[in-house]
């Protein structure tokens, strides 16, 4: 159900995009990742128009996708937007088998399950342990991230539910993680910010087969 | 008015029956639900019994003490983990993207099963009433529970409280989110029942098996052979028990009494 893979995003995910291109951002929205189905298709069709012009400050719009009863719905279907600004979409919990994003904008791909570049991956961990991660595309990227549970008596116990507010960064540029590894607490987040990429995921090794 | 045969025994040997049949009634087993506190329980339960003493008390009575029920449990508790529901808040960091926060992202937590196993003995009082009746050509004499005094649990309710906390942490370690929650949880949990409710538990699944409970203490064929042939123009001669009561008898020493008519 919390397992790290950003092909289905879910409840503890995250995933967010900055558009640096003009124009109209034709996407689905896919109960499964989009290399097993095709992105269902709204009758009104999802966009972000993507103004021209920058505004005074970055913008983060947030998108809300749900389960309905023919598919995938989000909330809001269509935004207008200024080049530049952020938008992120989350599910409410309602899409237990976890969704992708994926569409075009100009010559640029959009896609959730296969990141490129301006694009962030959030997940929080809600078990202690070892999470090794791999591109389940087969790039080489790789890392991991330590997961622990303070322990009565760690200054990090008393004050566990501030913790939670704060996020830990992992930078990806191509093939490469930086840092490779990050140690948080129990309902932490980790967010992926990945630029210049092959199209990469960030997965769990244990759900890869052969690693 | 005299019986045509009567059979008598006194206590010691009152008390092999009841040994004899404690054996062939074997392990009987049930399965139901109940409650800890708030929390449900559902439950499977296997028992032998053995030992006893039995004490014979006019005009009708077969009083058995310490009658030793060995068990064994496996008891499945639901608990429902709504109460520690939490949201984690919204989180935002610089990135080279510009600052990214997350949406506020609220964690439901669910309904866990936890399973104990747990195995002990009980040692029980009860008195026990005299039941005669024909079945398929047999007359079998029970002595089948009508109250019981008084139940002994020993020391198996503190050890299956341990038993449950003991499974309650191991089951809540592996619930998603509930990280430093996991004390705060079993402390909550835990001290929402405690002996008293584990001994009323135990104490229920002890009184589904000694309800109707009997133990068959002799049986004998309505007819049969009093006489064997003693040649071809000598055949059998057989017997009908018509009835059979069965009483105790206060004397110097009380017995138990078979009576029976033919």
């Amino acid at each position: 159900m919390h397992a790290l893979d950003s092909r289905y995003l879910n409840l503890t995910n995250y995933f967010a995009h900055r558009f640096t291109t003009a124009g109209t951002f034709s996407y689905g929205l896919s109960p499964l990742p989009s290399f097993l189905v095709e992105p269902d298709r709204a009758e009104d069709e999802l966009s972000i128009v993507v103004r021209p012009e920058r505004g005074a400050e970055q913008q983060q719009h947030d998108v809300v996708v749900s389960r309905r009863d023919d598919g995938v719905t989000a909330r809001p279907g269509r935004l207008e937007i200024a080049l530049g600004d952020v938008v992120g979409w989350s599910t409410d919990g309602t899409l237990t088998t976890g969704f992708a994003v994926r569409g075009r904008i100009g010559d640029t791909t959009v896609d959730s399950t296969a990141m490129t570049d301006e694009s962030i991956f959030t997940h929080a961990f809600g078990s202690p342990g070892e999470y090794r991660w791999a591109d389940a595309h087969g790039s080489t990227l790789y890392g991991t991230v330590q997961v622990v549970r303070p322990e009565p008596g760690d200054e990090r116990h008393a004050g566990w539910t501030a913790e939670l507010g704060r996020g830990t960064l992992v930078h990806v540029t191509g093939e490469r993680a930086e840092p490779e590894t990050v140690e948080i607490l129990v309902g932490q987040t980790v967010f992926w910010a990945v630029q210049r990429a092959p199209g990469i995921s960030i997965t769990d090794v244990t759900l890869l087969p052969g690693r | 008015m005299t019986s045509d045969l009567v059979a008598a025994v006194d206590e010691t040997a009152a008390n092999v029956l009841l040994h004899a049949a404690e054996a062939a009634l074997g392990t009987r087993s049930t399965s139901g639900s109940s409650s800890l506190g708030p929390f449900g329980v559902s439950y499977s339960a296997a028992v032998s019994f053995s030992g006893g003493t039995v004490r014979l008390v006019a005009p009708g009575t077969v009083a058995i003490d310490g009658l030793r029920i060995d068990y064994s449990l496996s008891l499945t508790l639901s608990i429902d983990l709504s109460f520690l529901d939490f949201c984690l808040p919204r989180i935002c960091i610089p990135t080279p993207f510009g600052d990214i926060c997350t949406p506020k992202i609220c964690i439901t937590f669910p309904t866990i099963s936890v399973p104990v196993s747990f195995s002990d003995h009980a040692k029980v009082s009860g008195d026990f009433g005299l039941d005669v009746t024909l079945s398929s050509g047999e007359w079998v004499v029970d002595v089948v529970i009508q109250q019981v005094r008084a139940i002994d649990l020993g020391t198996a309710a503190t050890l299956l409280l341990t038993a449950i906390g003991t499974a309650i942490s191991v089951a809540l370690l592996a619930v998603p989110f509930i990280g430093p929650l996991l004390a705060l949880a079993v402390g909550i949990i835990t001290a929402a029942f405690g002996i008293a409710e584990v001994t009323g538990l135990l104490a229920a699944v002890v009184n589904v098996f000694m309800a109707g409970l009997r133990f068959e203490v002799y049986r004998h064929a309505q007819t049969f052979a009093a006489l064997p042939a003693g040649g071809p123009f000598d055949p059998a001669v057989d017997v009908t028990l018509a009835s059979v009561t069965a009483e105790v008898q206060a004397s110097d020493e009380n017995e138990l009494v078979l009576s029976a008519d033919i």
